[in-house]
């Protein structure tokens, strides 16, 4: 680990001139930037501590039911906040599933949200791969049990954030106070395909900070749930995760559906075929595996995650039928 | 097999054993003070005390077999 | 002069009189259903608070005066020749005060040595390894172990190929007894290399006064590391001091003096100043051992009844640029089976080498064996536990599975319907055997003070499985003092000797030692309590710590009156542990039974509950035993489910050397666990006591595959279980 200076900014727009600057990072709840200095893949000379400014860690609810919710609120505020879990509880349950309650007491929605990926090639110090620089993405000839089985290329990273999908499904807006003042961006253009950069996962520019997240309420009547598979039940990243929103009109016919994948793509993976599906149907079993199967069509798995394929499968139908509320038999 | 029951009555003298080869059982002795080294153990793992890997100074794998009688040039006689 | 003693030996419903031996200054060994007061008592370890709080002072927690930090500088190729090393800017860096170059002619892992510093920081030694100067010539290499055994793979040593000659076994004929099997097994089964994770990493902090030397290290073994340092160093041992006060933990791996031992007192000797080095957690994964992987191939037959008629292993394993990776040992003895062979290959592969790791060889014999057998039973059609009862040579084992089966109401689940929407259940179970019967070598010291304090001392070290605790009940037991009397004093070289902590060995080496030194001590407070309550040595008894005169308890003095007695400052003696003198069994048997739960939609296991049944001999405590049993199963819930060394195929490195990506049990991961022990007067030694530490684990994670199997009605042959595998085996990928 290199050595560094921390820095306090006196406001929002200081900080963003300050992060504008070379060699510098943002700290927040540092559970990732630690990772990242550890490991030796970031190196700055500052850290301009966001947790000087004030304001930032609050959630704010409207009467009509959105949120306002500040970068630098915890995972486990929002998993306790009766406010998140009202009308959002896809939200509050993927915050819930995150880490340790030791690192959910620490860790940020900005920092969950600008979190580098868990790829291990990527990690790996000793491994200058395409994220880094270099030539090529090891995972399509190595290792890749874990890695993308849809929106990959020319790198196999899978966006590790919990939050994302739900707030991509939730159609938040994110608010990015850069130098040159504030911008506002749906959360779905914030994460960038490989395609476009590979060594960048979002659209921040340089000096640019999460600022506020901004989560309309959903449809009158609509039901939502997160879930996700993870190998182990401890402290351990999902292999797929999936939110299901669902809201049905007085005849029980779907009128609204949303289904966003985690730890599946390089961003997180709408699923507009499972919606088209569930769109007007009566939801049963059959509609569930039927849109489930829709939302990996597509998949190009590499030589070792073919099996992530029915894992997200199971996610997605298991999220449409517990917002759907039909009895889950894994429960 | 080196993780069974120290053998009271180890059939190999240490003193034909190179000093400086280690494994977990040449930290423990049999009656007549010899160290515990079994060449019919198929778990045992050995390192050179010299090098402190499992190959000596002259390059070449350390072992029970490989470590023994002074015909190899790193020998080195036990006490 | 010996004397001759008899004991009741064996276990409820199959207890013998035997008559032994045994010298005149031995306590007669505890005997069957003897009562005790402190030993057999439920108790918390004495030094749980210090750990619970963090005073408890670790390798790492050593801070001395102008103390410099060490690292080390590790190769990123797997397979090199280094052509130069350059130390120059590293030892210009201000604040660095040592540098060594230790490369050798060729590199043969990603990680091995190539040089170290030390460094008033450890910042500034990062730093300084980074100004190295490494000219390497990489060399082509393998790390995969299928690869390696082909003829045109790249040499890993150039003396030879990489596969070793074979270790062979055979006993009867086993194609004779292939002849007459009514079904057979044939199946390949594989299981990773699986790496020890002690939470504290392995590490030293050595500090010179002339030719004198003082370590702190984390070690399983203090005098193996002060002989070790004391040949490196062309020493007297008695010039080498080694303290281990509290180790975190160490499951094999710790053994003798490492290269990060033999750094820190280089590097200190170098910079004329105390230095400590502790290794990163991803060094620990790469360069201080493992269990190293095995690919087994089974083959298995039995009649009609079960009985086995013959069984063949052709085993191959690598420990990377190390050996030791044989699994055959369960084979030759878990069950009886006249007509057996086995061959062990080991592989040389570039990565870390193996060390010995919690029951070598034996985890990964066991879930192959046992898998195998699952299969047999279900081909004849075989309740499973039934299977192993038939085969069983062990009468304290055909107890345990009577006690097992009933606690985990095998005959119920076993027949029990699996299906719950998509989760399924299921259950297995698989035999354990060990030889924790320790050895001779321990000589222990009992010392009463003035002030009425005990203290029993003894170099051992507490590799967290509870020593401190249990030597000290031992000492109390024997000494009639209650447990609070007694304080325990161990990891220090200038203790007596006594051996490392390894193979199960410890509780039983050290307490017949420490029981026969509170014995002499005690033999001498009695001479010294004698005269004062009018009355021969031999009439008198201790309890409590009161002294009585044994016909006339009213004739009585405190123990810490007695103490007064004392004309120096303390009393003191010795004791050893006495060779095993007629035992009434070699081996240790257990049994444990597994119930999981499989999602199938998703192939992610559950572990659920447990329930373990061992022979330990005698228990000195009940909570430390049951942590063993807790620790040995969560980690074969580890190694059956989570955990394996990646090594990536195109630059050799271990891809997940953190233990984000190399996964461990959790809390949410462990299951419930119920264990119960099997009392057998062993008449191995004055206590009769055994060791837990791998009888416990031998056979968990072979329980886990059987009751996958069992769940989802086909075998997962390879370990860890992981969704791929399991989604594999269902046939949903």
């Amino acid at each position: 680990m290199k050595r560094f200076a921390v820095i306090a900014p006196a406001d929002l727009s200081a900080a963003a001139r300050m992060l504008a600057e070379p060699n510098r990072s943002a700290l927040a709840g540092g559970v990732d930037l630690l990772d990242l200095l550890k490991q030796e893949l970031a190196a700055p000379d500052e850290l301009v501590n966001l947790k000087a400014l004030g304001g930032l860690d609050r959630i704010e609810s409207e009467s009509g039911g959105a949120l306002r919710i500040g970068p630098l609120v915890t995972l486990h505020q929002l998993a306790a906040s009766p406010a998140v879990r009202a009308r959002h509880p896809a939200l509050a349950d993927a915050a819930a599933e995150a880490a340790t309650p030791q690192l959910r007491n620490l860790a940020t929605v900005g920092g969950n949200l600008a979190q580098r990926p868990r790829c291990w090639y990527f990690r790996n110090p000793a491994i200058v791969c395409l994220k880094k620089g270099g030539s090529k993405c090891y995972a399509v000839a190595g290792l890749n049990r874990y890695h993308a089985i849809l929106g990959g290329g020319p790198s196999f990273i899978v966006n590790p954030s919990n939050l994302a999908p739900a707030l991509v499904a939730y159609d938040a807006t994110l608010t990015l106070h850069g130098p040159d003042g504030a911008r506002k961006l749906a959360i779905a253009e914030f994460f960038t395909l490989p395609k476009a950069d590979p060594r960048r996962e979002n659209a921040l520019i340089p000096g640019e900070i999460i600022a506020a997240i901004d989560v309309p309420a959903p449809p009158a009547g609509a039901r939502s749930a997160y879930i996700e598979a993870r190998e182990k039940q401890s402290f351990d990243w999902p292999l797929a995760s999936a939110v299901a929103i669902l809201a049905m009109n007085r005849a029980g016919e779907i009128e609204y559906a949303r289904i966003v994948m985690g730890a599946v793509a390089p961003i997180p993976w709408r699923a507009p075929s499972a919606e088209k599906i569930l769109h007007g149907a009566r939801l049963d079993r059959a509609v569930a595996d039927r849109a489930a199967q829709a939302a990996l069509e597509g998949a190009a798995p590499l030589a070792h995650n073919a099996y992530k394929i029915p894992i997200a499968r199971a996610m997605v139908r298991r999220a449409i039928l517990r917002a759907g509320g039909i009895a889950d038999e894994t429960a | 097999m080196a993780d069974e029951p120290v053998n009271p009555s180890a059939p190999e003298s240490a003193a034909r054993f190179c000093a400086m080869l280690r494994t977990k059982f040449s930290y423990f002795r049999a009656p007549g003070g010899a160290r515990l080294i079994d060449p019919a153990s198929a778990t045992a793992c050995y390192s050179c005390m010299r090098t402190q890997r499992p190959f000596g100074p002259d390059d070449r794998p350390a072992g029970a077999d490989s470590c023994r009688g002074a015909a190899r040039a790193c020998f080195v006689a036990e006490d | 002069m010996a004397r001759r003693v008899t004991l009741r030996l064996g276990f409820e419903g199959e207890l013998r009189d035997v008559v032994v031996t045994i010298p005149d200054d031995e306590p007669a060994p505890w005997q069957w259903g003897e009562k005790f007061s402190v030993v057999g008592v439920a108790t918390p370890r004495l030094d749980g608070p210090l750990k619970a709080t963090g005073r408890a002072p670790y390798t790492c927690d050593i801070q001395l005066p102008g103390m410099l930090y060490g690292a080390i500088l590790r190769s990123p190729y797997p397979h090199a020749r280094v052509r130069s090393v350059d130390l120059g800017a590293a030892r210009r860096l201000a604040g660095v005060r040592a540098a060594l170059e230790r490369s050798g002619a060729t590199i043969r892992f990603a990680g091995q040595e190539v040089a170290a510093v030390a460094a008033v920081s450890p910042e500034i030694a990062r730093d300084a390894l980074r100004l190295i100067k490494v000219e390497y010539a990489p060399m082509p290499f393998v790390v995969a172990m299928d690869e390696a055994s082909r003829p045109d793979a790249p040499d890993v040593f150039e003396s030879g190929g990489n596969v070793g000659s074979p270790h062979l076994n055979e006993i009867g004929n086993v194609a004779a007894g292939f002849e007459t099997a009514a079904a057979s097994v044939d199946a390949v089964y594989t299981t990773p290399v699986q790496t020890h994770v002690s939470l504290e990493t392995h590490g030293a902090v050595a500090s010179w006064n002339g030719d004198e030397l003082t370590v702190w290290c984390s070690t399983q073994g203090i005098f193996g590391v002060r002989d070790d340092l004391a040949v490196h160093f062309s020493l007297p041992p008695e010039n080498v001091r080694v303290i281990t006060a509290y180790l975190g933990g160490g499951f094999g791996s710790k053994f003798g003096a490492g290269h990060e031992v033999i750094f820190a007192a280089e590097l200190a000797r170098m910079a004329r100043a105390p230095v400590k080095l502790m290794l990163s957690r991803a060094e620990e994964h790469v360069a201080t051992g493992n269990r190293p992987s095995s690919r087994q191939h089974v083959r298995i037959g039995a009649a009609r009844d079960g009985a086995l008629t013959a069984l063949e292993l052709e085993q191959h394993g690598s420990g990377g640029i190390g050996g030791g990776s044989g699994s055959a040992a369960p084979y030759l003895s878990l069950y009886r089976c006249p007509n057996l062979r086995t061959s062990e290959h080991n592989v040389n592969i570039n990565a870390g080498p193996a060390s010995p790791m919690r029951a070598p060889g034996w985890p990964q014999g066991c879930f192959a064996l046992e898998l195998a057998i699952d299969e047999l039973a279900r081909k004849l059609n075989l309740d499973r536990l039934e299977m192993r009862r038939r085969n069983n040579p062990s009468p304290v084992r055909a107890l345990e599975f009577e006690l097992g089966a009933r606690a985990f109401r095998w005959e119920e689940r076993a027949r029990a319907p699996k299906a719950r929407g998509p989760m399924r259940r299921g259950v297995g179970v698989a035999s354990a055997v060990w030889h924790g019967i320790g050895a001779s070598g321990p000589q222990a010291q009992c010392v009463a003070f003035r002030d009425g304090r005990v203290a029993v001392r003894i170099g051992t070290q507490d590799v967290g499985t509870g020593t401190r605790t249990i030597i000290a009940m031992v000492a109390a037991e024997e000494l009639g003092l209650p447990l609070s009397s007694v304080i325990a004093e161990i990891g220090d070289t200038r203790y007596l000797f006594s051996l490392p902590s390894g193979g199960s060995m410890t509780a039983p080496s050290t307490t017949p030692a420490v029981r026969q030194a509170a014995a002499h001590l005690k033999g001498k407070l009695m001479r010294l309590a004698a005269p004062a309550l009018g009355a021969e040595p031999e009439d008198l008894v201790i309890s409590d710590g009161v002294v009585r005169v044994r016909a006339e308890p009213n004739r009585a003095m405190q123990f810490a009156d007695l103490c007064r007695r004392i004309s120096g400052d303390s009393l003191a003696a010795d004791g050893e542990h006495v060779p095993n003198y007629g035992g009434y069994s070699m081996t240790q048997a257990g049994c444990q039974f597994a119930g999981v739960e499989v999602d199938i939609e998703t192939g992610i296991v559950r572990v659920v509950d447990f329930v373990a049944v061992h022979d330990a001999g005698a228990i000195v405590d009940p909570l430390t035993a049951r942590s063993q049993v807790n620790g040995g199963i969560i980690m074969g819930v580890g190694f059956a489910l989570f955990e394996d060394r990646r090594l990536d195929p195109q630059t050799g490195l271990m891809v997940n050397p953190t233990m984000d990506d190399y996964k461990l049990p959790g809390v949410l991961d462990t299951p419930e666990i119920r264990a119960y022990f099997v009392e057998v007067a062993n008449g191995i030694t004055n206590t009769g006591v055994l060791g837990l530490g791998e009888a416990v684990h031998v056979a968990a994670a072979a329980a886990i595959g059987c009751a996958v199997a069992d769940a989802i009605g086909a075998p997962v042959r390879d370990l860890p279980l992981t969704p791929d595998r399991v989604l594999a085996a269902l046939g949903r990928v």
